[in-house]
Order: structure tokens, then C-alpha cells, then sequence
């Protein structure tokens, strides 16, 4: 496994290869030394227990780490999978694989059921849901004798034979358990550099950003619980036959926060943590024994102080040291050009928006607003604070439900669709309070936004990077790929935010006060870009109190007060208007160079 | 006399300084301000007055005394108080209850004098006045921000540093902000201001200072920077620069 540790931090490398090596290198490892130095009864048994429920926790990094989502039924999967090994095996005769097979898709289905009952309502739901799981599981199993044999459990478990070949010695055995938790390792630790793995990291970090770059937050949540529930069943079944005896008291709740913390204190982000903390905590107690009486005092406060000195887990406080050392990016990779045609500037509408409404109770945020964005064109929303222009993007975007009226983008009707759809329509934006997705890289940021569904210029895993290289460059952020977007600047997350959305090839682009916590030569900079964009078809529409920059780019400007539209036109007409100048304004437009 | 030597001052997070040794002395009774690209360290060098970012080496005197290794609070009580940007307001609390609580370190005033100075406040953003008990969390970004520096002002600090106090704002209440800010003055505040409208930044300063990349680049005057075409070129931007 130091094998596949040393690989290092996931780079966003394409090779579909990646990491097989070292894997099939760990694995001969493992067969290699099961063959020539057996581990005998005590060992073979720590080793078996930490093996297994090693594939157990990589399901959590998978849930819990990768897409932020708490699942406390970890044991309980890990027990179907154990108890569909046992009885199948015990008392229908069928073959050991087969059985594991049958408790995998039943884990998979629970997880499948739960996970689309609970996780549309967001929040702690999940959390509660399985704690009920788990409570009915270990309920079922220990009354339902004449199925489950009760609280006697099951014995004499079989251990399996594949193409003749015995796996009955513990050895061999265990060589087994080893080969499938490097492989469920290497599928986890793949996973996090993947589309899929991406989507639920962004999840995590900010579910409306996501949302927004074109993610199905609720679908994505669900995949990740129904995986983290197959990896426990996997985890279970092959530990029902390495100790030969299974009993409802090894799957209950207790078990399960096990799991938990060896995930925790690992580091959830990385499959790499779950192998350092499931080792750790289950020879921990093996180690402290000498102590008698007060080990589990001694146990608890070692985990206590792990966590405290080390929030992110032991993988986390090494995985952010070799961080540091990561070279700037400098692939070969070529940038692909970010001013794809998006088709010609015919000026005719996009988006058009009519009496368009949204009301907080009594409040009439949007007050029945028209509006129409014409291809080509920077169209500008302005207004003073608090007069409803982030509201209507929200509105727009689809993050908030509109109260009334109709919004229709390019010929089709938008109303009531979800906000992942109407980014796979073309409809990117941005946020006025920086929605960046914190625990990834500024590329992986960027990457996501390239991974926009429907985004025909960047269709290969080659393409993203290329383009979210190319969106890179164009804020100057190449050099800054692999730092953590959470610990760059204000202004500088924004550029990443720009990116993301640039990268997205988007037919229409909503900018909430892009150039706020930028200096006067970036916002310079940031209007020749937008200018150049508009030249090559992409429409965009810009809030933003900076009248230099909204007078250099837009082509129309509709101004907002109170949550209706009180002037819309030419940026000359509209921003000499006596109501814009007494509302907005305070005072009469002049050169503002001093 | 000096309220405030910062010498030599390295300061930063963990993956490493971002102030690599500046020095910057504020007067009583001045208006100071920062500029600087994004990264450069402005930010920075104001969560470090305010003891979140750690001091690395160098010193930093307030009225004489080292500040080194102070808690937050113990220096808002010695008088700093610090607008940060961002307008992290609390959301389950009225815009009312949001700027008393700037006063939290102002003990023994009384309660009816402090609801006094929050009625001054909100006549002076008259668009606040109308949401005196709209919870913090219904305010759109621009109404967040003035509560932010509304509550900021309640400390009645001697040494205010101000943030971004613009950001997100619309022109009319940046107007309003800045008039606020050179106001200040007259109440005895000395204010240490990061912005990046530097036109208005200057506008209002005494003195300014340069940042770029953790490093002085260079101070002086708000004439003499305006007019410093390094600094035109660098952080003024080609607007200033065609009005030269």
C-alpha cells in the first residue's frame, strides 16, 4: 500500500492506467508474504479485522469524505454483507461468491432506498435516517432466530474455492482479504480524481455552486451512499469468512461509530486516511492492553487528541505537507482557445424575462420585472443595494423558485426547471459572496467547470484539463493550479470563479459584481475580456456598482429599485436618467478620473 | 506621536510568510491607506493588527507597547477594531442588535446612550434605517456590508482598520461611505483603510502605502502616489493612467 501511497496527491493526470501498477505490485507483495511468512492465530486475526473493515471505511472517505454526507450505518452494511455471506453459505449452500454477490445488491439497494428517501431534504437527515437503520438491523438480526439464528449467530462459515483452488487456509485467505482491500483502495483513491469523484467533492463544499455548474447535487449524493453501502457489504462478507463466526453484536451501533472515527482520524478525504485509521485504531487497543484498567481511558484521550492536534486526520496533516511540495503545473498539455464560436451576433433574445416575480413573504424582492438579453450583447443589471438584482439571477438561475411571470432561454421555457439543467442549457454564472468549492484545487475547480454536461469543447478528460488551463491562464492563475483554493485571497478565489465559469463554454454568462475586491488595473483587464467574449457570440449579463466598467461593456443596462425596473435602455440614456442618477447614482455622471 | 510603528514585520499563514518585512507608521489622528494588487498582502497586514494571522518576527508598537502574542479581544479592548471584508454578520440577529454589538467592548456606557449612537448610525445609512429589525440573514451583500461598517464604528475605536468598505456597495452610498470615513476624523478615530478604489481611497488618505507581494514598494503622500507612474501602472490602472 506504500506502493500506491507514494504515487502522492492525486494529480489531474488522464491516464486511465494511473495507479494499476502499484496496485497489482501490492498485491503479488501480499501474496508473496502470506506465502513465505504466515502470520499465525493472533496476528492472522488482527490483520483480517483491519483488512476488512479498511473496505468498510473507504466506503465512508466515499460518503462522508468525498461528498460531505454523514452516514452512521456503516456497520449495519457491513453486517448485511457478513450475514448474506453466512446464511448463504450455512444454511442455503450456495457458493461464497455468489452469496457475497446477493449481500453487496441488497446493501446496495438499502442504501439506494435510504439515500433517495433522506438525501433530497439535505442537512443532518441522513445522519438520523441510518441511525434508525442501523438500530432496526441489529433489531432483525437478533430476533428473527429462526432466519438469522438471534443472538447465537452463525457459525462455521465457509471460506471460498475459485476454478479449484482452495482459499481455506487462513493465509491464503487472508492474502485474498488483502488483494481486494488494495483494489477497493485503488478504486477510491481513482474515484476522487474522476468526473463522478469531482461532482461530489463540489457537493461537499458548496451544494448551489454546484448545483449551478451543471452537477445534480441529489443524484450524486445518492451514487455516493449507495457505493459507500456496497464497499461495507464487501467489507462484511469477507470478514464473515475470515473469522468463520459472526453474531449480531458485531454490527450494532457502537460498531458503526468505530467506523466512523477510524475514518475521521484517518483523514475522510483521502482512501489513504482510511487505511492509516482503520490500522491505528484497531491495534491501538491492542497495544494498550499492558495498561488493564485504564486502557480505555487511555484509548479514548489518544483518539481525543489525535482529533484536536490534528483536525484533518493523520493522512490530512501528511497529505498537506506533501501538498506544499507539488511543482507548478507545466504539462504539455496545449490550452485549448477559450473564444469558441458560440454561434453569430444576431442580437436576437436569449433570455427573455417576463413579469418575472419573487416574494420572501411580504417582501416583493422581484416586483414583476421584464427583460429581454439579446445575443452578443452585455447586457447590465444595476440598481441600488438590496433593490433585487441578485435575486433575479437566483431567480433566473434557478435557486430560487419564482413567485411569478416566465423566463424563457433560448426558446425554451426555463421556469420550473432545476438549476443543474439550466446550466446544461448554456446558463453559467458566478456569485457576489464567492462560491468556490474550498477543500479542492484551484484546477479542480476550474475542472469542474469545464465538466459542464454539454460542453462540446472539452468532451475528454484531456479537453477538461486543456481547458481549464486555458481559463487558468486567461486570470493568470496557471501557477497557483494545485493550491487550495481556500487559502487564496479574496480576489483571487473570484478569478477562480470567473474561470470555472469561463471553462464551462457557457451560450450565456451571469456575472454578480465580478470586478468587487478587484484593483482598477484588473478590472481593466477584466473588460477587455468581457468585450472579447461578447465578440465571439456568448452573451453576458453583469451586475456590478463599478459605472466605468459597466459603462465600458455593456451595450444596454437595466436599472432595478426596489424590486422593479425603473429605466431600461442605451448606457448613455439610461445612466443620464434624473430617477437612475436620484436613486443610484447621487450625482451627475463626469469624467471620474480625477 | 506614533499610535502605530509596524516594523520590520513578517507575518502569515501556515504555507509561509505573505508580509516579508514591512514597516508602516500611522499618526494620531491620520487617515492611512493600503493599496496593492490582489495578494499582496493588505488583508493581511490588518489580520495581523487584529492578532488572526500570527506575527513571524518584526514588531508591532501601539502607543509604544508591543502588541506580540495578544488574544483578539485584548486588542480590541486596547482600541483596534477591525471592519473585516467579507461582512461576516451575524444572521440571526436584527440589523439593530448586529451593530449594538459592536460596542461589546465599551463597558459601563450605558444601554440608552448606546441606542442612541445606533439611531446616528442608521441616519447615516438612511437605506438601513427601514430594516432596523429585518434579520441579518434577509440583507442583500451591499446591506450587509454597511451594517459591517456601522458595527465596526460603534467600537468607537481609536485605530480603526477598514477592510474593502466599498465592496459591493452602489455608487451613491460609496459616496456616503467615504464622506463617513473622512468624518471620522473629527471623533478622534485614526483609520488604517485597505481599498481597492484607490481614486476614493486617496481621496480621503493622508498618507498611502504601496504593497506588492508582502514587500513595501513604496508611501508617501495621496498627490505623489497618484502621480507615481509605477504605481499608475501597476495598481492605478489604465483608466488613471489616460487622465494623466
Amino acid at each position: 500500500m506504500t506502493a500506491l501511497s507514494g504515487q502522492g496527491l492525486d494529480g489531474p493526470g488522464a491516464n486511465p492506467w494511473r495507479g494499476l501498477p502499484q496496485a497489482v505490485l501490492a498485491i503479488i507483495v501480499v501474496v508473496i508474504a502470506a506465502r513465505f511468512a504466515p502470520a499465525q492465530g493472533y496476528y492472522l486475526n488482527i490483520l483480517m479485522q483491519a483488512a476488512t473493515y479498511a473496505i468498510g471505511v473507504l466506503g465512508l472517505v466515499v460518503v462522508l469524505g468525498y461528498c460531505g454526507q454523514i452516514s452512521i450505518a456503516q456497520a449495519a452494511f457491513f453486517g448485511i454483507g457478513a450475514y448474506a455471506v453466512a446464511l448463504g453459505t450455512v444454511d442455503f449452500h450456495i457458493n461464497f461468491f455468489v452469496a457475497l454477490f446477493i449481500g453487496v445488491a441488497l446493501s446496495g439497494l438499502c442504501g439506494l432506498i435510504l439515500g433517495l428517501g433522506t438525501l433530497r431534504l439535505g442537512g443532518h437527515y441522513l445522519g438520523m435516517i441510518t441511525i434508525s437503520f442501523q438500530q432496526i438491523l441489529t433489531l432483525v438480526l437478533t430476533n428473527w432466530i429462526e432466519f438469522t439464528h438471534g443472538p447465537d449467530g452463525v457459525r462455521n462459515v465457509a471460506r471460498p474455492s475459485l476454478f479449484g483452488f482452495s482459499f481455506d487456509d487462513g493465509n491464503t485467505y487472508l492474502a485474498l482479504i488483502l488483494a481486494a482491500a488494495v483494489m477497493v483502495t485503488l478504486f477510491v483513491w481513482r474515484l476522487k480524481t474522476s468526473r463522478l469523484g469531482r461532482a461530489m467533492q463540489a457537493v461537499r463544499d458548496n451544494e448551489l455552486a454546484a448545483s449551478t455548474c451543471g452537477i445534480n447535487v441529489y443524484g450524486t449524493k445518492v451514487v455516493a451512499f449507495g457505493i459507500s453501502a456496497v464497499l461495507g457489504a464487501i467489507g462484511g462478507g469477507l470478514f464473515a469468512g475470515g473469522f468463520r463466526y459472526i453474531s449480531p453484536d458485531q454490527f450494532a451501533f457502537g460498531d458503526s461509530i468505530v467506523m466512523l472515527t477510524m475514518a475521521l482520524l484517518g483523514g475522510a478525504t483521502s482512501p489513504f486516511g482510511a487505511l492509516v485509521g482503520t490500522v491505528v485504531l484497531v491495534l491501538l487497543p491492542e497495544w494498550l492492553r499492558f495498561l488493564k484498567q485504564i486502557y480505555l481511558a487511555v484509548y479514548g484521550a489518544s483518539v481525543i487528541l489525535i482529533m484536536v492536534f490534528l483536525p484533518d486526520g493523520l493522512w490530512g496533516f501528511i497529505d498537506t505537507r506533501m501538498r506544499k511540495r507539488l511543482k507548478p503545473f507545466t504539462d504539455t498539455v496545449a490550452p485549448l482557445p477559450l473564444l469558441a464560436q458560440h454561434g453569430e451576433a444576431t442580437e436576437e433574445p436569449v433570455l427573455v424575462v417576463e413579469d418575472l416575480a419573487k416574494h420572501f413573504g411580504g417582501l416583493k424582492a422581484v416586483d414583476g420585472v421584464n427583460l429581454i438579453v439579446r445575443r452578443g450583447t452585455v447586457h447590465a443589471l444595476i440598481g441600488p443595494n438590496g433593490s433585487g438584482k441578485t435575486t433575479f439571477i437566483n431567480v433566473v438561475t434557478g435557486l430560487y423558485e419564482a413567485t411569478g411571470g416566465k423566463i424563457t432561454f433560448v426558446a425554451q421555457d426555463i421556469t420550473a426547471l432545476a438549476p443543474h439543467n439550466r446550466n446544461r442549457a448554456g446558463l453559467a454564472r458566478t456569485y457576489q459572496n464567492i462560491r468556490v468549492f474550498r477543500g479542492m484545487t484551484v484546477l479542480e475547480n476550474v475542472m469542474i467547470g469545464a465538466e459542464r454536461p454539454g460542453n462540446d469543447v472539452a468532451t475528454n478528460p484531456r479537453d477538461v484539463i486543456a481547458r481549464a488551463l486555458a481559463a487558468l491562464d486567461f486570470v493568470e492563475m496557471r501557477h497557483d493550479a494545485h493550491r487550495l483554493v481556500g487559502d487564496l485571497s479574496y480576489g483571487h478565489q473570484r478569478y477562480v470563479e470567473i474561470a470555472r465559469a469561463l471553462a464551462s463554454s457557457p451560450h450565456t454568462l451571469l456575472l454578480d459584481e465580478p470586478a468587487a475586491g478587484l484593483n482598477l488595473t484588473e478590472k481593466v483587464e477584466l473588460g477587455h475580456l468581457l468585450k472579447r467574449l461578447k465578440g465571439h457570440g456568448l452573451t453576458i449579463m453583469i451586475i456590478d456598482h463599478d459605472m466605468n466598467l459597466v459603462e465600458q461593456v455593456a451595450d444596454h443596462i437595466t436599472v432595478l429599485n426596489f424590486g422593479k425596473r425603473i429605466a431600461d435602455g442605451k448606457p448613455d440614456d439610461v445612466l443620464s436618467h434624473p430617477d437612475v442618477i436620484a436613486a443610484y447614482l447621487g450625482e451627475p455622471r463626469k469624467n471620474e478620473a480625477a | 506621536m506614533k499610535l502605530l510603528e509596524i516594523k520590520g514585520l513578517t507575518a502569515g499563514y501556515g504555507a509561509g510568510p505573505v508580509l516579508k518585512g514591512i514597516d508602516i507608521d500611522v499618526e494620531e489622528g491620520e487617515i492611512v491607506t493600503l493599496l496593492g494588487s490582489n495578494g499582496a498582502g493588505k488583508s493581511t497586514t490588518l489580520r495581523t493588527l487584529s492578532g488572526l494571522v500570527p506575527q513571524v518576527s518584526g514588531e508591532i508598537l501601539y502607543r509604544g507597547q508591543s502588541i506580540r502574542g495578544l488574544k483578539p479581544e485584548a486588542i480590541v479592548r486596547l482600541g483596534i477594531s477591525h471592519v473585516p471584508e467579507g461582512r461576516r454578520i451575524f444572521p440571526g440577529l436584527t440589523v439593530r442588535e448586529n451593530i449594538i454589538l459592536g460596542a461589546s467592548n465599551r463597558k459601563g456606557v450605558p444601554r440608552r446612550v448606546l441606542e442612541g449612537e445606533v439611531d446616528e448610525m442608521l441616519t447615516f445609512f438612511s437605506d438601513l434605517k427601514r430594516l432596523e429589525h429585518a434579520l441579518g440573514w434577509t440583507l442583500s451583500g451591499g446591506q450587509l456590508q454597511m451594517v459591517a461598517v456601522a458595527r465596526g464604528l460603534m467600537a468607537k475605536p481609536q485605530l480603526l482598520l477598514l477592510d474593502e468598505p466599498s465592496l459591493g456597495l452602489a455608487p451613491l452610498i460609496v459616496q456616503q461611505v467615504f464622506r463617513i470615513v473622512a468624518s471620522i476624523r473629527s471623533l478622534g478615530t485614526t483609520v488604517l483603510l485597505v481599498e481597492q478604489n484607490a481614486h476614493m481611497a486617496l481621496s480621503v488618505a493622508d498618507r498611502g502605502y504601496v504593497l506588492e507581494t508582502g514587500k513595501l514598494l513604496v508611501s508617501g503622500k495621496p498627490e505623489a502616489l497618484w502621480n507615481n507612474p509605477q504605481v499608475r501602472a501597476a495598481y492605478l490602472g489604465g483608466a488613471a493612467a489616460k487622465s494623466a
